[in-house]
């Protein structure tokens, strides 16, 4: 193998290698830059700014008085260290809170959109099923996009059609206006103001985000999906995104990133709160793919984000799955709360590391209910220098009786300057409970290569079987719409490369 | 010298990562007998072997500090090159203070050290043991912990291994107020084999923490390691493990496992097997599971004519069995078993 710089194995083929290396940084294919006007907040960060940012959404009091609480205890609280991802220290006066693109009188229609907006549809890779939807192509799967173009929703699509369901998809800043009570009642009720360090930022400086709420025993009738994309240089992004599923509802909303090339390194702090009732379930997937940074590990974005779903009623249950393969930094751990009897948390992540990311991501499980189940699986491959951590958490309460819990995480290191790590807690208050976790960390087996090899298998098409069997746990648990990009992104890294 | 009042804050602390389920400062009253005392323990060495005390080698740790700071000199034992004493070292009298103990291997040295830990009530016990393995050498380390229910207990040994050095240990602790005991295994050559298991059966209040660290930067290292623990009544049982593998360190082959049953509503479990690895071509794995005895098989059983308390004795048993199942020494296996089932009988009252 020709490479100067990773040592690889012989159980890895070559194309596998290029695949992986074409995820670097230099060759990033959504490095692009669109020059759209922004209106922009001043630099840093203080009293101000938070009233400014809620001036300018025209926020009601309440929102207000949150914003500065959660700013003051903001100010009081210190950014945890304990993660293993190491990155210079972050000037939060040195950025913009906020920035939207200027808007012209009421952008409705999608001829009303500026056409350099589109066009960034176009180079995100929208133009899959999501663009005809937004083209208004007849017969056009029903994909609602709710695109969070830097900070403030552009274009909202079927939300008449979702509204005959009594459905309500709208950003956040609209949810506050057009729906006060819902918001109120359940912002913050899962990931309290204070719940830590980026969460409280968050709080405080947060712009828009995506609401979602299913009313008792809907359906929702098609894929709810938001676009989240930072644009400005130097804009930290903080959305919020607030999705509320009543009783014996269902939901299913995907979430997909990517950004443009800078220099600059990015804050991306977003909270997701999700508050599952009787019956109901919500099933979240994420495919992200921001800047990682260049070959250099200069810029990229740091992903601080706090995601998690409260099992509120019997029955419910959530569902996590996340494709990682971008960012400089990540650090997100989406957890279940499972407080109603017999709920169900489930997380399936892949998490791919490159170049100089580091990523320390993972779950927990917090066993309330009686017979609430969880299920983890996790895969994570690291190349070039990066490295990568599953951090993740199982407990059940002593009332938690038959409470169950199978973890499952698996690491591949593929060259010799990364590293993989796991770092699971486990804490059991009752005998009834049952856990069981296992973790590998290891190379592809030479036995089943063998055994593939032995029936008439090349050896790349053994890998690619074995790699197949591996990814298909956490891939098939995309939805149709998100598996072909989320196949790209991973399939190229993933191949040949894990046992 | 640090004061009384002083070493109460020098004590390690929940907030402390790797002491989160051991908070030894809060688990220590003020003048607790033999927070600033040196122990005053009995070596009963083997033929050949001598106590030497001196200097010894210094830790890193917190406690070791301590020790360090209140035990003064350090209880020394030395193996020369290609010796293999025939009996075991014999270490007890551990009862209250600080203690340290250093021993050191050489070149194709072999030695067999037997610990009994044992307080009084209230006593606080703190031991800081340096193993140095040369080349070849081989250590095999018993130990056996029963403390009351109101003495706290620290015990820590650090052990540096050459190349080709293999290092056996097995742990059966019966628990106190505050029980830790901490491995620290660093690999300074190749093919260091090691195997380090570990039981814990508590009861009443009582709290065991097994934790251990291993540090590999050589290839071709294999370790085991299987902690297994029964909790009932009250009692908190505490595994954290740690491979980190560095990058030099190819072909490892590292299993790292920890096994509890809980046999009470109040009892409580907390477990952290972690993995820090920098090399591409290993296989590290851990597993780690969490329950209560299996009903079908006691119902079968019971179906038999085996009383219930006597079913769950057996069950219990033939899981913690495995640990000592490697073990050489079969009259010091069979001992073990014996305090085993006796502790059985006592919890499970037949």
């Amino acid at each position: 193998m020709s490479s100067n710089d990773v040592n690889i194995k012989d159980s890895i083929d070559a194309q596998t290698v290029e695949g992986v290396r074409a995820l670097e940084a230099d060759k990033y294919k959504y490095g692009f830059d669109s020059d759209i006007e922004q209106e922009f907040a001043p630099k840093g960060l203080n009293e101000d700014i938070v009233r400014f940012i809620s001036a300018k959404k025209d926020e009601p009091e309440w929102l207000l008085d949150w914003r500065l609480e959660a700013y003051r205890r903001w100010l009081t609280l210190k950014e945890p260290d304990w993660a293993m991802v190491d990155y210079p220290e972050i000037d939060f006066q040195d950025m913009y809170y906020y920035a939207s693109p200027v808007k012209k009188e009421g952008p409705k229609s999608l001829d009303e959109v500026d056409p350099e907006i589109l066009e960034i549809y176009n180079k995100l890779g929208i133009s899959l099923k999501e663009q005809e939807v937004l083209a208004g192509v007849e017969g056009a799967p029903r994909v609602a996009v709710d695109a969070v173009f830097d900070s403030v929703s552009v274009v909202t699509t079927f939300k008449d059609e979702l509204a005959k369901h009594g459905v309500i998809f709208c950003s956040f800043s609209e949810a506050v206006k057009d729906h006060p009570d819902l918001v109120r009642k359940y912002m913050g009720s899962v990931v309290p103001v204070t719940d830590n360090y980026y969460a409280t930022l968050n709080n405080a400086v947060f712009s828009d985000g995506s609401f979602v709420y299913i009313p008792p025993g809907v359906r929702c009738p098609m894929e709810l999906s938001t676009y989240f994309r930072m644009n400005a240089q130097g804009t930290g992004q903080f959305e919020r995104t607030l999705i509320i599923a009543d009783k014996g509802s269902y939901v299913s909303y995907l979430e997909g990133c990517t950004a443009p090339m800078r220099d600059e390194n990015q804050l991306h702090a977003a909270i997701v709160e999700i508050i599952v009732h009787e019956d109901a379930e919500v099933k979240y997937s994420t495919v992200q793919n921001w800047w990682p940074g260049d070959s250099e590990g200069k810029g990229g974005v740091y992903n601080f984000v706090t995601k998690r779903a409260d099992c509120r009623g019997a029955n419910s249950k959530v569902s996590w799955t996340q494709v990682e393969t971008g960012s400089a930094v990540t650090w997100k751990y989406p957890s279940c709360i499972l407080r109603g009897d017999n709920s169900q948390g489930e997380f399936y992540s892949i998490a791919i590391t490159n170049g100089h990311q580091q990523a320390d991501t993972g779950t927990k499980m917090i066993h309330l209910g009686k017979n609430t189940k969880s299920r983890v699986i996790s895969k994570g491959i690291s190349a070039g220098k990066s490295n990568s951590t599953y951090r993740g958490l199982v407990s059940a309460h002593r009332k938690a009786t038959g409470a169950r819990n199978f973890t499952q995480c698996d690491s591949l290191l593929i060259g010799n300057d990364c590293g993989a790590h796991t770092v699971p807690y486990v804490e059991s208050d009752t005998p009834s409970a049952q856990f069981e976790h296992e973790a590998t960390t290891s190379k592809l087996s030479d036995d089943q290569l063998f055994y593939c090899r032995q029936r008439g298998l090349s050896e790349e098409d053994a890998v690619a079987l074995l790699v197949n069997g591996f990814c298909r746990d956490v891939l098939q648990k995309l939805p149709m719409e998100f598996a072909v990009e989320a196949q790209k992104l991973v399939a190229i890294s993933l191949e040949g490369s894990v046992g | 010298m640090v004061g009384v009042m002083n070493i109460i804050n020098q004590l390690p602390h929940r907030r402390m990562e790797a002491w989160k389920w051991t908070d030894v400062s809060r688990a220590v009253p003020e003048g607790m007998p033999g927070l600033s005392l040196a122990m005053a323990p009995r070596f009963t060495p083997p033929a050949g072997i001598s106590v030497m005390q001196g200097e010894g080698a210094t830790s890193d740790t917190v406690m070791g500090k301590l020790a360090a700071n209140f035990a003064g000199q350090s209880w020394n034992f030395h193996v020369p090159a290609n010796t293999h004493p025939a009996d075991s070292l014999l270490i007890e009298n551990l009862i209250s203070g600080h203690g340290r103990i250093t021993i050191k291997l050489e070149k194709g040295a072999s030695l067999t050290v037997v610990e009994h830990h044992k307080g009084a009530d209230k006593s606080f016990a703190n031991i800081d043991m340096q193993i140095h393995l040369a080349e070849g050498a081989k250590l095999t380390r018993i130990l056996v912990h029963d403390d009351p229910e109101t003495a706290t207990r620290i015990s820590t040994a650090s052990l540096t291994a050459e190349k080709d050095t293999k290092f056996e240990q097995y742990v059966l602790s019966f628990g106190g107020a505050l029980f830790r005991l901490e491995t620290r295994l660093y690999g300074k050559g190749e093919g260091i084999e090691a195997h380090m298991n570990g039981a814990y059966l508590l009861s009443g209040d009582k709290h065991t923490d097994m934790t251990s660290h291993t540090e590999l930067s050589h290839p071709n290292c294999h370790i085991r390691q299987s902690v297994k623990g029964v909790v009932t009544d009250k009692a908190r049982g505490v595994f954290q493990g740690k491979f980190h593998v560095e990058k030099e360190a190819q072909h490892t082959d590292a299993e790292m496992r920890h096994d509890a049953l809980m046999l009470s509503d109040r009892a409580q479990i907390r477990s952290k097997p972690e993995l820090e690895i920098y090399a591409d071509d290993v296989a590290c794995a851990h597993g780690n599971t969490i329950g209560a005895l299996d009903e079908s098989a006691l119902f079968y059983m019971r179906q038999r004519g085996i009383p219930l308390a006597q079913a769950k004795a057996l069950l219990t048993e033939a899981f913690l069995a495995s640990v000592f199942d490697d073990m050489a020494d079969e009259d010091m296996k069979a001992s073990l078993m014996k305090q085993i089932n006796q502790w059985l009988e006592a919890s499970y009252g037949f």
